[in-house]
């Protein structure tokens, strides 16, 4: 499974699932990040964690243990 | 309610057949960052009650208006991303909604805040609102920002596709207020909203494989995605806006990262160097009514009650108004222009490290100035142990009243040569070092507490990122207002009684003074001080204090200042037969640093303040919980008198211990 943890900064993916059944899954799709929608990796902190993604007009940032669950369709 | 858990039935209230008259209650819910608080603002003013919720640590926020003739208490509910019910706040919103707080009025209707720059994840929390069993209004904030980033939307073509109304406002300016203010009186008298058509085609063919809660999201993103496109228009090209370019600034790898270096750093050292002068007002103003006070009222019990007991507890507590003011300004206005978040950001991975998260930055870094408008800054955790832990470990960053105590020491016991280069100096290096103790010891509790006691599934990070938006004047006056009242009403109740208790346990029994000890003032004060419950304690407790190097007047400062360090001084000042020395003035200070430089263990030549002695005072001092107040304000952040004692018992076994390393490592090392 590719996930979004492997894209780089300033390129885009497509979600293709959340994996995982737990708070921090459910968090991730109410956020909006939902099976068909465009994610970019816009950035990420100082030390490489978390990311900055953009998606739905907005920006959000999640740990990469967290991008892990965010599978991409490639 | 459980992640798992599918989102109950929407329940039903009586259509109940009205007038036209009588006290309306409206919900305002919304995510995080929309700009409700403005538009609470504009609606209802200053709020009429703050408080918390019955048995939970959610703040409680309801205001008042008229309208039409009207009376309208508006709640606003905590911001909240969805009403699935996984954190206290969002279990709150749902319980006021569906009328389950026995305390609260059910509303007669809902106004959800969406905003216009973000509408797609806005609908999200808006769709399940229209399933509560309540009329809905949406009021569309931030249009004005939309429209400056070149997207516009069709609020006829959402209301139509919500089966709504929609209502354009810009708070700031006030526009669209009036007929906001209009639809939610209007509304209170309709059934309730359902859920759209389409949306409700959508959950009910949501894929059955997946828990429910989950595949409702999927389901309402997906109505959302169908919606969008018919309701919201976005420029293709259009010119950069100012507020783009200080986006791009502020998410700059380098320069972003300066940005926020170069702001911290303005925080802090404003909190010390911008509130010493008012400190300073206020701090003459309590000396002029305890000046008043000693002439006005008979030598006897109750002057030196008022004097020595109130006068000087709560002068010595309100004194730090300013910087209580000054930091929530700034917490304030980062909050309101959508900052906050970034710096959480930028500083998760470090505080990872340690156990906490991202969150617990700026209440960590309040805590430097005073613990207390840090503790209650980490309200915006809403992890709960997270917040819980950066509450534990907040006391540990060393505040500004112990500088006073670590300045004295340090100036008059730390010899001044130089470190390595001419311009380091032992005393600056020794003062850094007290900060750093703090520090690193605070990091070692949350890592371990983390690990056992606080060991738990790892919570979601999530957390957006607003854009750059132009911070409201009156909600963060607002917001300053409050914390000040909070503070000044906890220093008038708590701490004077707790003036009050120490001043008595100070002041009682009176001494019995033989023939040959008449003397002056000064000494007859540090005889009374002895022969009190304090001093009594102090000696009881001379066995516990006797490895850290202490003697018994150290420990008798030391429980003295239990409730309060900055009374320390003036604690030692009294025991040292000085009568009242304000360690403030050039004289005093100097007077009291001779008079402890020379003092020596009762019945002998040697001296009481070496080098290691010295150390430990101040290492004992970093780590002790020695503030009556912020133990109280602990207690009503977490809800619960179990954190006080716990933090109280956790930093006192510290502080011994670290006192004590400190004095027998120091002694063997021959300092």
């Amino acid at each position: 499974m590719t996930s979004l943890e492997t894209v780089t900064v300033g390129k885009s993916a497509n979600v293709a699932d959340i994996t995982g059944d737990d708070a921090t899954s459910l968090r991730l799709l109410e956020m909006g990040l939902t099976p068909g929608v465009q994610v970019t990796v816009v950035n990420t902190a100082p030390l490489g964690d978390p990311l900055e993604l953009e998606l739905r007009g907005y920006r959000l940032s999640i740990r990469r243990n967290e991008a892990a669950r965010v599978a991409i369709s490639t | 309610m459980s992640s798992a858990e599918a989102p109950q039935p929407p329940v039903q209230r009586p259509v109940v057949p009205t007038d036209g008259t009588g006290r309306l209650t409206v919900a305002l819910l919304g995510n995080p960052n929309t700009g409700k608080s403005t538009l609470f603002s504009a609606i209802a003013g200053i709020p009429t009650r703050i408080g918390n919720y019955p048995g939970v640590t959610v703040e409680e926020k309801v205001g008042q208006f008229q309208h039409r003739g009207r009376t309208i208490d508006l709640i606003d509910l905590p911001g909240t991303y969805s009403l699935t019910a996984k954190s206290p706040d969002e279990q709150v919103a749902v319980d006021v909604l569906r009328g389950q707080i026995a305390a609260v009025a059910r509303p007669d209707c809902v106004v959800v805040v969406a905003d216009a720059t973000n509408l797609a994840r806005n609908l999200y929390l808006a769709s399940q609102a229209l399933d509560v069993g309540l009329p809905v209004v949406v009021a569309l904030t931030l249009a004005d920002v939309a429209e400056k980033k070149g997207i516009t939307v069709d609020t006829a073509a959402l209301s139509q596709e919500l089966g709504c109304p929609v209502i354009r406002v810009v708070a700031p300016r006030r526009e669209g207020i009036g007929r906001l203010a209009d639809a939610l009186v209007e509304a209170s008298d309709w059934p309730a909203s359902s859920v759209p058509a389409a949306l409700a085609t959508q959950l009910a063919s949501a894929d059955p494989g997946r828990p429910a809660a989950a595949r409702d999201a999927i389901a309402r993103y997906a109505w959302i995605d169908g919606i969008t496109d018919k309701v919201v228009v976005r420029q293709a090209h259009r010119p950069r806006s100012l507020n783009d370019r200080i986006d791009s600034l502020l998410t700059h790898r380098l320069w972003g990262t300066l940005v926020f270096a170069v702001t911290m750093l303005a925080i802090f050292s404003s909190i010390f160097w911008l509130a010493a002068p008012l400190m300073d007002l206020i701090s003459a103003g309590v000396d002029t009514l305890a000046a008043a006070a000693e002439t006005a009222l008979p030598e006897g019990t109750l002057r030196s009650l008022v004097v020595d007991g109130i006068i000087a507890g709560v002068g010595g507590v309100v004194v730090f108004l300013p910087q209580i003011a000054i930091l929530f300004l700034f917490v304030a206005i980062l909050e309101g222009c959508g900052y906050l978040s970034r710096a959480a950001f930028l500083m998760d991975r470090l505080l990872v490290g340690v156990g906490l998260s991202g969150k617990s930055f700026i209440p960590l870094l309040s805590s430097f100035a005073c613990a207390i408008p840090g503790i209650m800054a980490a309200r915006t955790i809403e992890n709960r142990r997270d917040r819980l832990l950066t509450i534990l470990v907040a006391p540990l960053m060393s505040c500004s009243a112990r500088l006073p105590v670590y300045l004295l020491l340090c100036g008059a016991f730390v010899p001044n040569i130089a470190v390595g280069v001419s311009w380091l100096r032992l005393p600056a290096v020794v003062l850094f070092a007290m900060y750093g103790i703090g520090v690193v010891v605070a990091a070692a509790v949350a890592f371990v507490l983390s690990r056992t006691v606080f060991r738990g599934p790892p919570q979601p990070f999530v957390l957006e990122l607003p854009g750059w938006r132009w911070p409201q004047p009156a909600v963060v006056l607002e917001r300053v207002r409050e914390a000040a009242v909070s503070f000044l009403k906890n220093a008038g109740t708590l701490i004077m009684a707790v003036s009050i208790v120490v001043w008595a346990l100070g002041s009682y029994p009176q001494p019995k003074l033989s023939a040959d000890k008449a003397g002056d003032a000064a000494m007859l004060k540090g005889e009374a001080l002895r022969q009190s419950f304090l001093g009594r304690a102090g000696r009881l407790i001379e066995p516990v204090v006797k490895p850290l190097g202490w003697d018994w007047r150290l420990g008798c400062a030391a429980v003295a200042s239990f409730p309060a360090r900055e009374v320390v001084l003036g604690t030692l000042g009294v025991i040292y037969n000085l009568g009242d020395v304000d360690p403030g003035e050039e004289e005093g200070a100097s007077l009291l640093i001779r008079r402890l430089r020379a003092a020596t263990w009762d019945g002998t030549e040697r001296k009481v303040f070496t080098l290691p002695v010295a150390l430990s005072i101040m290492v004992f001092f970093a780590l002790c919980a020695q503030c009556a107040s912020t133990l109280v304000v602990i207690g009503k952040e977490t809800g619960s008198w179990v954190w006080p004692v716990v933090t109280f018992s956790y930093m006192t076994g510290l502080a011994w211990l670290g006192a004590f390393l400190t004095y027998q490592g120091g002694t063997a090392l021959g300092w």
